[in-house]
């Protein structure tokens, strides 16, 4: 059997850890309890737990095979950081974040004429949908209070979301496609992500 | 007067957008013909793109048609794809791997960025 | 002021979450009002007391973005709890950056300062993610040690990392080891109890949890000790002895300056 220490360390190492992992024993602090009484409160009755039940025999539920769509999180995505100044690395990071927090199959940023500026999961033909959907938003947009800057279409089986921003020297969307409408909320996270990206082109 | 500094800024600015998609670039006075900046320049590109971009516009002007623009592109054999950029008084060509290089990027991010850094360099 | 506790280990399996629920559960019963916060993705806590697991709590109040969430009521007025609620599996990476970005344990915190007088966190193995949060939020941490070699050398970690939160800036400090599942039978365990004492010294709480398959009647019937039978069982006692040094390292003085001994004859 070995001489070595069970916890393969020494006396010594652990004192300097335990001096700097604890605080002096500060000074006695006070609360009033709910209760002045030091005894231990007795437990109000507690109503018979029943003996469990027996155990029938069930079927296996049927394992259900996730759908091939990419699972995402519950949690809201984390705000999209982009490091670089590159325009086509921006481009990728968005493209990576849309694909990585939003539930979707497929996502694609493209400029308002429905040019692919980057996509996966989708063909640049059904990007260039974009073109004309953009193109007919512009007069629904002279409408007084109407933004008309995100929107979303059944396209077969799938939905294609999107959502616009601008900068000075043009226009550019970012989109999804999947089995499912995207909820309010992702859809302005996406808004976000976009501006933020559109910033750098 | 052109700040060429800056006309070698934005030929910079350009292969970092476009990175391996872009074979050459070339930024020339049209009426000399004199390179004034670029990367990976051919001399005989800058004498036939003027005389094509001279013809185009020409044409498009006897035609009545609407003029040349901010660009045009050449789809060439060979997985190659040259934009001709018209700066008014300077003319850019960028020729690309379009196998490579993303259109999307080139036509809506780095012809426009390359628009308005020239247009400064010529405003100087 | 509030106190707050979180119960720790690098290792899994030590008995944190039995630990920090029977702390809470005596801690009550001495009068203390109490605030057991589940923050392991797992929801520990709700798979360890029938009618918690299929509440919600932190996760979905993460998840919808609102307000804290509410509290879960219990037979003893003076303990509730709080606890994590159903996590996806694939979203346990994106909890704890939504816990942090959100703030979400020094919130539950400060709304603490008014009602509970402690505020006792279980957190998953390990020293990432959500534990990592929890250590960073509250003043006092619990090491529950396993008498066994592989907790004892997992450890020393828990200690560097409280040492480099606390050279950070943070209020976390080591309150004590508890030594969990001990038992004098074993030679190994033995020779790991001993050496715990030997090395951590008064870090270690005088009062260690025994190895007692009462344990394992609990859990399955979904409830703390105490509660198991009318009468608790005698291994429910090591937890008011636990809660008790612990309230005297924390220099709590109870029951107010007029406390003192009370005659039993009038």
């Amino acid at each position: 059997m070995t001489a070595r220490s069970v916890s393969w360390t020494d006396a010594a190492s652990v004192a300097q850890l335990l001096a700097r992992a604890s605080a002096p024993r500060g000074a006695v602090q006070t609360f009033k309890l709910a209760n002045a009484s030091s005894a231990a409160r007795p437990i109000p009755p507690a109503a018979r737990m029943p003996a469990p039940a027996p155990v029938a025999d069930t079927p296996p539920r049927a394992i259900s095979v996730p759908p091939p769509a990419r699972l995402k999180s519950q949690f809201p995505a984390p705000k999209l950081v982009q490091t670089s100044d590159n325009p086509s690395d921006c481009v990728d990071a968005l493209l990576a974040w849309t694909l990585d927090h939003q539930r979707c199959t497929g996502a694609f940023i493209a400029d308002d004429n429905g040019l692919t500026l980057a996509a996966h999961g989708i063909s640049e033909a059904h990007v260039s949908l974009v073109g004309p959907l953009l193109s007919a938003l512009v007069s629904v947009r002279m409408i007084p209070g109407i933004d008309a800057t995100a929107g979303a279409l059944w396209l077969g089986n799938n939905m294609m979301s999107w959502v616009e921003s601008r900068n000075e020297r043009g226009g550019f969307c970012l989109g999804t496609v999947g089995s499912e409408p995207l909820s309010s909320r992702a859809f302005e996270q996406l808004k976000e992500a976009l501006e933020i990206t559109v910033r750098k082109l | 007067m052109i700040d060429t500094k800056i006309l070698d800024t934005a030929v910079q600015d350009l292969r970092n957008v476009l990175r391996d998609g872009l074979v050459a670039t070339d930024i020339w006075e049209r009426s000399a013909g004199l390179s004034l900046a670029g990367f990976n320049q051919q001399p005989v590109a800058v004498a036939l793109f003027t005389r094509i971009t001279t013809e185009l516009e020409s044409s498009l002007t006897d035609s009545n048609f609407p003029p040349l623009a901010r660009y045009y592109l050449l789809d060439m054999e060979g997985n190659h794809t040259v934009a001709v950029v018209n700066h008014g008084g300077l003319l850019q060509g960028i020729l690309v791997d379009n196998k490579r290089a993303n259109l999307g990027i080139l036509i809506s991010v780095a012809i426009p960025r390359m628009l308005e850094t020239v247009a400064r360099a010529q405003s100087r | 002021m509030t106190l707050s506790i979180a119960f720790t280990s690098l290792k899994g399996g030590v008995g944190k979450t039995t630990t920090a629920l029977n702390c809470a559960f005596a801690f009550a019963r001495r009068g203390t009002r109490t605030l057991l916060v589940d923050t392991d993705p797992q929801g520990a806590i709700g798979l360890s007391l029938d009618g918690v697991s299929e509440r919600s709590g932190l996760a979905a109040s993460l998840a919808q973005g609102r307000e804290l969430p509410d509290v879960v009521k219990t037979r003893l007025p003076e303990l509730q709890i709080l606890p994590m609620g159903f996590v996806d599996t694939l979203a346990i990476d994106d909890l704890s950056k939504c816990a942090r970005d959100n703030d979400i344990l020094r919130r539950i915190l400060d709304r603490s300062q008014a009602e509970y007088d402690a505020v006792l966190f279980d957190t998953p193995a390990g020293l990432g993610g959500m534990t990592r949060l929890a250590l960073e939020s509250v003043e006092s941490v619990i090491a529950v040690a396993q008498c066994e070699p592989l907790a004892l050398r997992s450890l020393p970690r828990l200690l560097d990392l409280l040492a480099q939160l606390r050279d950070a800036g943070d209020a976390c400090s080591l309150l004590g080891v508890v030594c969990n599942m001990s038992s004098f039978k074993d030679p190994v365990i033995l020779a790991s109890l001993e050496e715990l004492w030997a090395l951590y010294r008064d870090s270690v709480f005088d009062t260690a949890i025994p190895r007692d398959s009462t344990f394992l009647q609990a859990s399955r019937a979904g409830v703390p000790l105490g509660l198991l039978s009318r009468r608790a069982p005698a291994v429910a006692a090591v937890f008011d002895s636990l809660a008790a040094e612990i309230e005297q390292r924390l220099g709590v003085q109870e029951g107010g300056e007029d406390d003192g001994p009370i005659r039993l004859v009038d």
